[in-house]
């Protein structure tokens, strides 16, 4: 370490490397940490967990009970032993007993990403809704067709402002904060969606997994999704040279559907012109586009009904650069899809069980590349390229749903359906510094 | 590396050697060979840690129970150990707690639950001593103990409850000591003074005594008789020392006045005020006080008042004075008694001392002083004697000496030491509770002055006495037996196999009553000499010929006894067969039956094949009997289920008398009525002989839907089934709400139930017509199936609830019916009349969440009115309410008007309305404000006064309205909220 900073010192070590080489140490230093306590105020388990997108500061956190609260990461109300673990109470909590609390269980509790003023929970009471932080209320609800499972906003979006919900219902719906109606029904999964996720690089693509399997990817400004995620349409390597790969599917994609090709073309021809020279205009700037067109509106049945896992999707979670996306699956497997192709890396993630009837919720880390992903009672850190199990975080006692990476301080937080919210924090740096002089020292006592 | 390998080894072999054993504790030596061995190692530790994890995960809970233990031992001092074992903490608890569904604690189940207790225990152990560095243990602490709910002894705050209690008894003492020291400080100086007077006397009392003494005049032994009786032998013995010292001076009859001064003044002096000095001292070292100096002070002049005291006391034994020094230490003892007492004397409750220790010393200081101070030896002894007889008892123990006395003494019985003789003859009364039950109430309260009578104590304490039985030797039977040897068999007159016990010789032939002293001492031997008897061949020989002559005698008279016994039998056979025949010759009229009947019984006895075959006979023509009845129903056309299926002869007879088919069939008609009625089953008592007409016309069509209905019977509920009726794969039917309680299994079959619509019995209902539920409550309708249930919601003649407010009552009826309930049930005033005028008082009219309720029933124009008053919350504002529901129906309801007044110093409010049906309930009138509503403050006005109490008169009046009936301004049901 010493070494390090004399190398930033001297000017040998780039700023950037520095603070990512310390990062990097700190994140696979992590630990279970005695240091700090989420004091959970839910009584059924914790379903989902984030920290909100600004500052990193507050954790915001849904149960099953109907409760949802926010923490203060930093700053702790009060201290224990002498200062020795520091206890983070909830600064405030919306339950069954606020006057519009949800019914039943939360099952996603997310911050609004511009700022901390609002944020929103998707609940099994069939209602989504959006409360304001500051005074505890809900400020806007919205009635979905049935239970929510899964909401999400987009953390780019500087056009909109829409939820998208994932619940029982087949379709999608995007829920507009600001008009307080739905703005979009996105039809296409066969079954309820577990989980959405919107696109880390563009803020009009949504990624859903339903029920059925089925990865979809959706356009929001296009009817219909654009693609979706086929397991067996795979690619070795995380990503293959460019021309190669178009040239392939180009193929492919020409061979397989030139009957659609054809319908779509007589179909377009019965348009006005303006739309064919807009159409061919965009054929014509990008390979991909004109294949996302030609696809959409009529996509070929039997691509339309591949699976992207056996069983339902239960998490998605698009990795940081935009340009992957990890999803886990009822069939305990993850798989990391490239966005670009749509392919399926084969990248062998060493899962155990992961839960099935319920949606989880994947975090990941930048540097190293590290997925989290709750296997049952544990949590399992998986390098992203390579699939091996890197750490493993065992501490619950009934199995995790959700897990949040503090990217700001290096922490993991993790909540099960034991209620508890626990903190695996970088060890092994200060904890043996402090010595305490009240607190009896942990050491050997032999007495005979 | 061997060498650790070798260790391992030794600690794997130690650790599993000690969890084999079946005891409760893992053996001391080898756990601490075991500590030995991990102390040295940490490559030990985690082999130890290893091998303990997979030893708890052992299928039997015996060896998880020790491996626990032993975990439990190294976690406590190992630190790498606990690092180790808290990584799998999760497992580890999961294995010892079992909280797991899947993962149960395994077998012996006893076991498991000792494991289940202490690895809670050593959780919470571990929890509170390192739990603030272990996150792990914290967390499955909280998962055990707060998802779980997993009850845990709760180490800690015993503890600190403990502690608590403590210190609170020391601050009460301290706080008692301060008192009394304060009380010492203000009084000390009195105290001083009166010491040192008593001092001064004494003093000047010994220098005339000592004059006397160097006079040396004669000393005059007092009569030894006096005290003699009196006094113990050991006193006597210090007495006689004490007057062999010749210096010592004597009381005479000249200086007897002094010593009797000097006498009081010693006893003063030791009694009371070293007493006191001592106390004050061992005071003044307790006492935690603010100023050190005065106390310090204080306790100084106290040591040396009491220095002093000593001195004094021993000038005066110098002299020869006698108070000896047993009543010294004696009362000393009693002194040291007293301060305890003292010191816990405000809070007896909890420590108070003994009550019989009080008790106790009280006739031994009497006795002491009889026997020192000889004169007033007189009136001690009687005042001794009258007072208890143990202390009599004891004295004369002591006096040794005239035989009169020793001859008591050896005839007296010796009473056995028991609690009884500690408070023997004592008149206090004895605290009940002193021992203060106070486990947190768990008694309940504890009276602290209760207190226990002397004769309820010596009726408690009553010397039980247990009669001893002279051991009295039993004989063996020593009867020789087939297999050699001496029955050695001990019963008190015979022995069950060889007869009466007769003395034997040592080979078991009896023998002549002249030798029987001899002979017992030779029985007993027997049991010693039989090996060696055996062991000699020449005896045995002689044995068995002998025991074969004693066989073949045996088997003699056991032949004779049997031929006796036999005639003795036909005598009395004989005996009895006669007598019997007298009887039945005797009896006139039936004689002849009788005697038949007796030949029958007689040969029944002889022969039982006979009467087996003539009980069968007899079976089977009532067999028959039946078949034939059933053949004759069945012709004439019915169910023969209808046959009650009885097996009794007698009551087959019965029916059969009167079995026609009309019968059968009216009988039908009453059996489907009760159904009926046991399936809509509500009060309908007064109407239920009332509508046999109805009945009579249902029963008409009743038996051709009976069967059909029967199966619209839901078989959970027993109710009416209505779509979508459901079915399992075998058929059964079952009612749509009973379908979601029934958990997917047919309650007739077991089977799984699915998802099967039952559309044939829904057409089937759908085609019946039925009569209305309420068709014994007077509703004459018959209804098709469906529409039935939609009739019954708002017929007529349906029952009204209760229309008692307060309490939820379910109780259901019509009207009168209703009334009587009200009136019996519920205690409501009953008036009749249609003017009214009430007063509602209630003392504390603050009180509005339990609210009052009030019912009073009105009678008039053959109908019924309930008015209510009550007081709830309007809002924000608490209001009083008053209004009149009419017990019957809307329609009606509509004929009558009521008016309610209330009012006051010149104010009146009044309501004019009609009144709401029963119909509708209480809180939906309450809640459409259809009523009076006095505001409190109106209320309190109105009542005058203080506004300390509501007094409301509530005028009322009820007419009939002509005019508006059936114009139907009870549509018009106002709403004023």
């Amino acid at each position: 370490m010493w070494e390090a900073i004399q190398g930033r010192e001297t000017g040998r070590v780039r700023s950037n490397s520095f603070v990512n080489q310390f990062k990097s140490r700190r994140i696979l230093s992590l630990q279970l940490s005695n240091r700090k306590d989420f004091v959970s105020p839910h009584r059924g388990s914790v379903n989902s967990l984030q920290a909100d997108l600004t500052e990193g500061r507050y954790l915001l956190s849904g149960a099953s009970d109907g409760s949802a609260a926010v923490f203060d990461i930093q700053r702790a109300t009060e201290y224990e032993a002498s200062g020795l673990i520091a206890k983070h109470k909830c600064i405030f909590t919306v339950d069954k007993q606020h006057e519009n609390g949800h019914k039943y269980a939360i099952s996603s509790a997310i911050w609004y990403p511009i700022d901390t003023g609002l944020f929103v929970t998707g609940s099994y009471d069939h209602y989504i809704k959006v409360w304001d932080t500051n005074t505890a209320q809900a400020v806007v609800d919205f009635k979905m067709p049935g239970k929510v499972y899964r909401t999400a906003m987009s953390s780019l979006a500087m056009s909109h402002t829409l939820i998208a919900a994932g619940t029982e219902d087949v379709q999608v719906r995007l829920c507009d904060i600001a008009s307080g109606a739905f703005s979009h029904t996105l039809s296409g999964h066969r079954d309820g969606v577990m989980s959405v996720e919107w696109s880390t690089s563009s803020e009009w693509v949504l990624y859903t997994g339903g029920c059925d399997g089925a990865i979809r990817f959706w356009d929001i400004r296009r009817a219909g999704c654009f693609r979706v995620l086929d397991q067996s349409v795979t690619q070795l390597g995380v990503r293959p040279p460019v021309l190669k790969h178009t040239a392939v599917s180009s193929k492919k994609s020409a061979k397989s559907s030139s009957g659609a090709q054809n319908r779509l073309k007589s179909l377009q021809s019965k348009h006005t012109g303006s739309q064919i020279i807009k159409g061919s205009y965009s054929a014509k700037a990008s390979v991909e586009k004109s294949r996302q067109k030609r696809l959409h509106p009529g996509m070929l049945s039997t691509l339309d009904r591949a699976t992207a896992h056996y069983g339902a999707v239960t998490g998605l979670k698009a990795t940081n650069d935009g340009m992957y996306l990890l999803s886990a699956g009822s069939d305990s497997r993850i798989r990391l899809w490239d966005t670009e192709s749509g392919c399926n890396t084969l990248l062998n993630f060493e899962t155990g069980r992961i839960q099935t009837n319920k949606a989880i919720q994947l975090a990941t880390s930048d540097d190293p590349a590290l997925v989290f992903v709750p296997c049952m009672k544990t949590v399992k850190a998986f390098g992203m390229w390579s699939g091996k199990t890197r750490l493993m975080f065992r501490g619950h006692y009934e199995s995790v749903n959700c897990c949040c990476f503090n990217s700001t301080d290096q922490e993991l937080y993790t909540g099960g359906a034991d209620r508890q919210i626990l903190v695996w924090s970088p060890g092994g740096t200060m904890e043996g510094e402090m010595v305490q002089d009240e607190v009896a020292e942990d050491k050997d006592n032999w007495s005979d | 590396m061997e060498g650790r390998d070798d260790g391992g080894g030794k600690v794997m072999g130690l650790i599993e050697k000690a969890t084999k054993s079946s005891a409760q504790e893992v053996d001391p030596r080898l756990l601490k060979a075991i500590k030995l061995t991990l102390r040295y190692s940490d490559s030990e530790v985690r082999l130890g840690a290893e091998t303990l994890m997979e030893l708890m995960k052992h299928h039997h809970s015996q060896v998880r129970l020790l491996t626990l233990h032993i975990i439990d031992e190294i976690f406590m001092r190992s630190k790498l150990f606990r690092a180790l074992i808290v990584e799998n903490l999760d497992q580890l608890l999961s294995l010892s707690v079992g909280f797991r569904t899947n993962l149960p604690l395994p077998a012996p189940s006893a076991v498991a639950t000792i494991l289940r207790t202490k690895a809670i225990e050593f959780l919470e152990k571990w929890n509170l001593t390192f739990g603030l560095h272990y996150k792990e243990i914290r967390l499955g602490f909280d998962y055990l103990k707060n998802t779980l709910k997993l009850k845990f002894p709760d180490l800690q705050a015993n503890a600190a409850r403990i502690q608590r209690e403590r210190q609170e008894r020391e601050m009460r003492t301290k706080e008692i000591l301060r008192n009394k020291f304060d009380s010492l400080r203000n009084t000390f100086g009195l105290l001083k003074g009166e010491i040192g007077e008593t001092i001064e006397e004494i003093k000047e009392c010994l220098e005339i005594v000592q004059w006397r003494g160097d006079d040396g005049i004669p000393l005059a032994i007092l009569d030894e008789e006096d005290y003699e009786e009196i006094r113990c032998s050991h006193l006597r013995q210090i007495r006689l020392e004490s007057l062999k010292q010749s210096d010592k001076v004597e009381e005479t009859s000249e200086n007897r006045v002094v010593f009797d001064v000097l006498r009081e003044k010693c006893k003063l002096l030791v009694k009371k005020h070293l007493i006191s000095v001592q106390e004050g001292i061992s005071l003044l070292t307790r006492v935690d006080v603010s100023d050190n100096r005065t106390r310090d002070s204080l306790l100084k002049e106290l040591i040396d008042i009491k220095n002093n005291i000593l001195a004094t006391e021993k000038k005066c034994e110098e002299v020869g004075f006698t108070i000896s020094r047993m009543i010294d230490t004696r009362e000393k003892e009693e002194t040291d008694e007293e301060e305890e007492d003292d010191i816990w004397e405000e809070d007896d409750g909890k420590v108070g001392t003994d009550p019989v220790k009080n008790v106790a010393p009280l006739p031994r200081s009497q006795n002491g002083e009889g026997s020192s101070f000889q004169s007033s030896s007189e009136a001690h002894r009687s005042t001794s004697e009258s007072s208890s007889n143990k202390a009599s008892s004891t004295r004369k123990f002591g006096t040794s000496g005239g035989s009169l006395r020793d001859n008591l003494i050896s005839e007296a019985p010796v009473m056995n030491w028991g609690s009884q003789l500690s408070n023997w003859d004592s008149t206090t009364e004895v605290r009940a509770n002193h021992r203060g039950l106070e486990l947190e109430s768990h008694w309940g309260r504890v009276d602290q002055d209760a207190v226990i009578p002397a004769d309820k104590i010596a009726e408690l304490n009553l010397q039980a006495t247990v009669y001893r039985e002279e051991r009295a030797e039993i004989h063996p039977c020593h009867a020789p037996l087939k297999k050699g040897g001496l029955c050695q068999r001990r019963d008190l007159r015979a022995c069950p196999f060889h007869g009466p016990i007769v003395p034997r010789d040592d080979e078991g032939n009896p023998i002549t009553q002249e030798s029987s002293e001899n002979q017992t001492g030779i029985d007993q031997d027997v049991p010693m000499d039989e090996s060696t008897l055996v062991s000699d061949p020449n005896q045995l020989a002689r044995q068995i010929a002998k025991q074969a002559l004693k066989n073949i005698r045996e088997k003699d008279r056991e032949e004779l006894m049997k031929i006796a016994n036999r005639a003795k039998l036909a005598k009395v056979r004989e005996h009895n067969f006669s007598v019997l025949r007298d009887a039945a010759l005797a009896s006139t009229s039936k004689s002849a039956v009788i005697d038949e009947q007796f030949d029958r019984v007689f040969a029944a006895r002889k022969n039982k094949k006979q009467t087996f075959s003539s009980t069968r006979r007899k079976k089977t023509t009532s067999k028959d009997r039946i078949s034939e009845r059933l053949l004759s129903n069945r012709v004439k056309g019915t169910k023969p289920k209808q046959l009650p299926p009885q097996g009794d002869d007698e009551k087959y007879r019965e029916t059969a008398a009167n079995q026609c088919m009309d019968c059968t069939s009216t009988m039908d008609v009453t059996d489907d009525e009760e159904i009926h009625q046991d399936r809509h089953s509500y009060a309908s008592v007064p109407k239920h002989h009332s509508n046999n007409s109805s009945a009579n016309a249902a029963s008409a069509l009743l038996p051709t839907t009976t069967s059909v209905h029967e199966l619209l019977e839901c078989p959970v509920c027993t109710n009416s089934m209505y779509p979508p009726i459901h079915q399992c794969h075998n058929g059964h039917t079952l009612c749509s709400t009973c379908k979601t309680r029934v958990h997917n299994r047919c309650p007739t079959c077991r089977q799984e139930l699915g998802d099967i619509r039952c559309l044939a019995l829904e057409k089937v209902a759908e085609s019946l017509e039925l009569p209305c539920k309420y068709m014994s409550l007077g509703c004459p309708e018959i209804f098709p199936y469906y529409s039935k249930l939609k009739h019954e919601t708002i017929c007529n003649f349906r029952p009204y609830n209760c229309p008692y407010a307060g309490s939820e009552c379910s109780v259901m009826g019509d009207i009168p019916f209703l009334v009587a309930h009200l009136r019996d049930d519920h205690k409501v005033d009953m008036h009749s009349g249609c003017t009214f005028n009430h007063r509602y008082v209630k003392s504390n009219p603050r009180e509005v969440e339990n609210a009052t309720w009030m019912l009073t029933v009105f009678h008039c124009f053959g109908q019924y009115f309930c008015l209510h008053f009550e007081a709830f919350q309007l809002g924000m504002a608490p209001v009083y309410m008053a209004f009149l529901r009419f017990m019957g129906d809307e329609t009606e309801a509509r004929n009558y008007n009521y008016s309610l007044e209330v009012g006051g110093y010149g104010r009146k409010l009044t309501w004019e309305g009609t009144p709401r049906s029963v119909r509708d309930s209480h809180r939906k009138v309450r809640d459409s404000h259809d009523g009076l509503i006095i505001q409190r403050n109106m209320a309190l006005f109105f009542s005058g006064g203080d506004r300390k109490e509501l007094k409301l008169r509530v005028t009322g009046r009820i007419w009939k309205e002509q005019q508006q009936s059936g114009e139907g301004g009870g549509a018009c049901i106002p709403n004023l909220s």
